[in-house]
């Protein structure tokens, strides 16, 4: 049996209960074997494994060294969603002023100790394997689990929403309702959900990595804007799903 | 090239709608069990599928194209939409290969296909483009070499009034047919069709419907719409000859395409609704029982393609953009034994979402040259 250890950092544990469907597959569960995941299992001592799964943002130092612990406990780390990738919906919080922040939401904002940045997981340790999504797809992370218990990966498509889209039929919403969508910059895995149901994507698979420069961006901004959308709501959704590429792309305007 | 005095070798005949309800019904009885595919609504949207009858076609709507714009009003001068033969003949998704967890192989090109199809309102460029994938598939893909032999027979919609994206003219691709069909039918107006045979069965059609020769008034505003539909798309871009010279004199300008695709993301979609584009890339699907090796649509456009172990033989988006491009109009030429890769549709101009026109990138590339 692989052993395999799950965590979670600063998320919303959406993608663990993607974690936990997986495991209702039977044949992934005689070939796994879950050593620590605080939400299911009564255990609270990290031990060496074969496989990490991690969920959620780095915004606090004990987060960081509980991590780079980890890290070093384990052979293959896999970061899932948004968060681990990107930093997440937490990352709105850089726009302001950390300790008014704070203010907004607690009583007592002393009492709160973190991080004035957000950290996806990769800006403190390596990562082998990602797996893309807010939260992810479940079906990916189950083929992930059949692939590598056969000693395989699956191989990596580079491919935005729009691909998935068509491929199941969908006619696009952009050119036939005017309806703004996100697919074209977007990272493929969710099987264009949202146009399924005649809606913009919104980017919660993050911008795709490759091909997008700053320009690309602007293009489909304006190309939306045309559409009547608010330029401004399109970058808080880019800053909140795609922060570790959009705000690089943002200082360098390349 | 097509012409006018070249078509007007066939003879015409005329009828109504209800005539063209009737060819069907022939053809339903002729071919007892066919399944009929063609432009069907479904939601209000043009798809391609299985057709129950003359209602189920958009024969009463309009379409309405621009470079990333699409609607339907209400007319009778449907053209296309993003949809085209290629979603029945080479389906977006397909499976190729199955193997139980005892790696015993199971054959899975074989199920779910009709035997007997009918094409029933193709276009011109739609039936062009089954050429171009006849050229490139037949006995080398096994699903499409299945698929297209089941079809047995073909009846074409010919357009007399192209859309804003057609260039099907200047492709030599439309918006008449010459061969490869068995009946072809064009909508002089709202109510009056002019039929004309292409094969013995497209004969055979005509003489068990009844049909009655055009009269010459009618002939004359056929061919009279023909040569306009043809004029006014060949305003539209310089000679095919011009194009491919000053796309081969154009090949290494990496500014001028990286300046024609500044706008493109490489979503892919115009490789998609491409009814040429026959791209595919493969995913292994594994299951709790069998594990499908599974054959997925890709694009050029996209990062994906180009991407090999160890490398990438097309990192920057210019050079896939560039591609796509080149494919059509000078590569798929070599490939086909002759046939261009574009027939000259739109889709990909229409379809686009960031509305990137392939006609202004062809006129910018000739503009260079000149
Ligand atoms: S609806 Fe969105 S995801 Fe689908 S093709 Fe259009 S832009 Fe792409
Ligand atoms: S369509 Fe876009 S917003 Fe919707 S689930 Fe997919 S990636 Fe997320
Ligand atoms: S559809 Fe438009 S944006 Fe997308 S890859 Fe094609 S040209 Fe580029
Ligand atoms: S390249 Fe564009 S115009 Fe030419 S056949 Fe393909 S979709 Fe149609
Ligand atoms: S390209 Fe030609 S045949 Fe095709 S829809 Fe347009 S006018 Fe008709």
């Amino acid at each position: 049996m692989i052993r395999v250890l799950v965590a979670k950092l600063t998320s919303c544990s959406g993608c663990l209960n993607e974690v936990i469907y997986a495991l209702t597959h039977s044949d992934i569960r005689a070939k796994y074997n879950v050593t620590y995941f605080t939400e299911v299992l009564n255990v609270d001592k990290i031990s060496n494994a074969e496989l990490a799964f991690i969920e959620g943002s780095i915004t606090t130092k004990h987060q960081e060294e509980f991590l780079k612990n980890l890290r070093s406990q384990v052979e293959f780390l896999i970061a899932l969603g948004t968060c681990a990738l990107m930093g997440g919906v937490q990352s709105l919080r850089l726009e302001g002023n950390i300790e008014d922040v704070k203010k907004t939401i607690y009583p007592e904002p002393r009492y709160i100790d973190i991080l004035s940045e957000v950290k996806p997981v990769d800006s403190v340790v390596k990562v082998d394997f990602a797996i893309p999504g807010c939260p992810i797809n479940g079906d990916a992370l189950v083929s992930f689990l059949r692939k590598y218990a056969l000693g395989g990966l699956p191989v990596a498509i580079y491919e935005t929403v729009c691909s998935e889209c068509k491929r199941k039929n969908i006619p696009c919403i952009i050119v036939t309702q005017k309806s703004p969508c996100l697919g074209p910059i977007t990272i493929s895995g969710c099987g264009a959900l949202c146009p399924q149901f005649g809606r913009g994507c919104y980017g919660c698979y993050g911008l795709k990595f490759f091909d997008i420069t700053r320009e690309k961006i602007n293009a489909l901004l304006d190309r939306l804007v045309e559409l009547k959308v608010d330029e401004g709501n399109l970058k808080a959704i880019l800053l909140a799903y795609s922060f570790k590429l959009y705000s690089k792309l943002k200082e360098s305007r390349c | 090239m097509i012409k006018v005095p070249e078509l007007q070798q066939v003879k015409l005949y005329a009828g109504k709608l209800s005539d063209l309800e009737r060819v069907m019904e022939y053809l339903r009885q002729r071919f007892n069990g066919a399944t009929f595919m063609g432009y069907k609504l479904q939601n209000s949207m043009p798809v391609f599928g299985e057709i129950n009858s003359l209602s189920d076609m958009p024969i009463r709507v309009s379409d309405i194209q621009r470079p990333g714009y699409y609607e339907l009003i209400a007319g009778y001068r449907f053209r296309l939409s993003y949809a085209s033969p290629k979603w029945y003949l080479l389906p977006p998704e397909h499976s190729i290969l199955k193997v139980s967890p005892d790696y015993e192989f199971v054959d899975s090109t074989n199920n779910s296909l009709a035997n007997k199809v009918v094409m029933f309102g193709i276009k011109s460029c739609d039936l062009n483009a089954i050429a171009v994938l006849d050229a490139i598939l037949i006995g080398k893909h096994p699903i499409y070499t299945k698929k297209r032999s089941s079809v047995i027979a073909i009846i074409i919609e010919e357009c007399l009034e192209p859309a804003e994206t057609c260039f099907c003219s200047i492709t030599g691709t439309g918006p008449t047919v010459l061969k490869g069909y068995d009946l072809a039918y064009a909508r002089l107006d709202e109510d009056t069709v002019i039929f004309k045979a292409g094969s013995t069965l497209g004969e055979e059609i005509i003489k068990a419907t009844g049909l009655r020769e055009a009269v010459q008034e009618q002939v004359k505003s056929y061919y009279n719409a023909v040569e306009r539909a043809m004029s006014i798309m060949s305003t539209r871009l310089p000679h095919l000859e011009e194009i491919q010279k000053a796309l081969r004199r154009n090949v290494i300008n990496e500014k001028l395409w990286k300046t024609l695709s500044e706008k493109c993301t490489g979503c892919g979609n115009c490789n998609y609704v491409c009814p040429t584009c026959f791209c595919v890339e493969i995913v292994d699907r594994v299951e709790e029982s069998y594990t499908t090796r599974t054959a997925l649509w890709t694009a050029c456009c996209t990062y994906t393609y180009g991407l090999v172990a160890g490398g990438h033989f097309r990192r920057d988006l210019y050079m896939r953009y560039r591609h796509f491009i080149l494919h059509k109009f000078l590569f798929y030429p070599k490939q086909t034994g002759g046939l261009l890769g574009c027939v000259g549709c739109g889709r990909c101009t229409t379809w686009c979402p960031l509305g990137l026109d392939l006609k202004e990138t062809l006129v910018k590339v000739v503009e260079e040259v000149r």
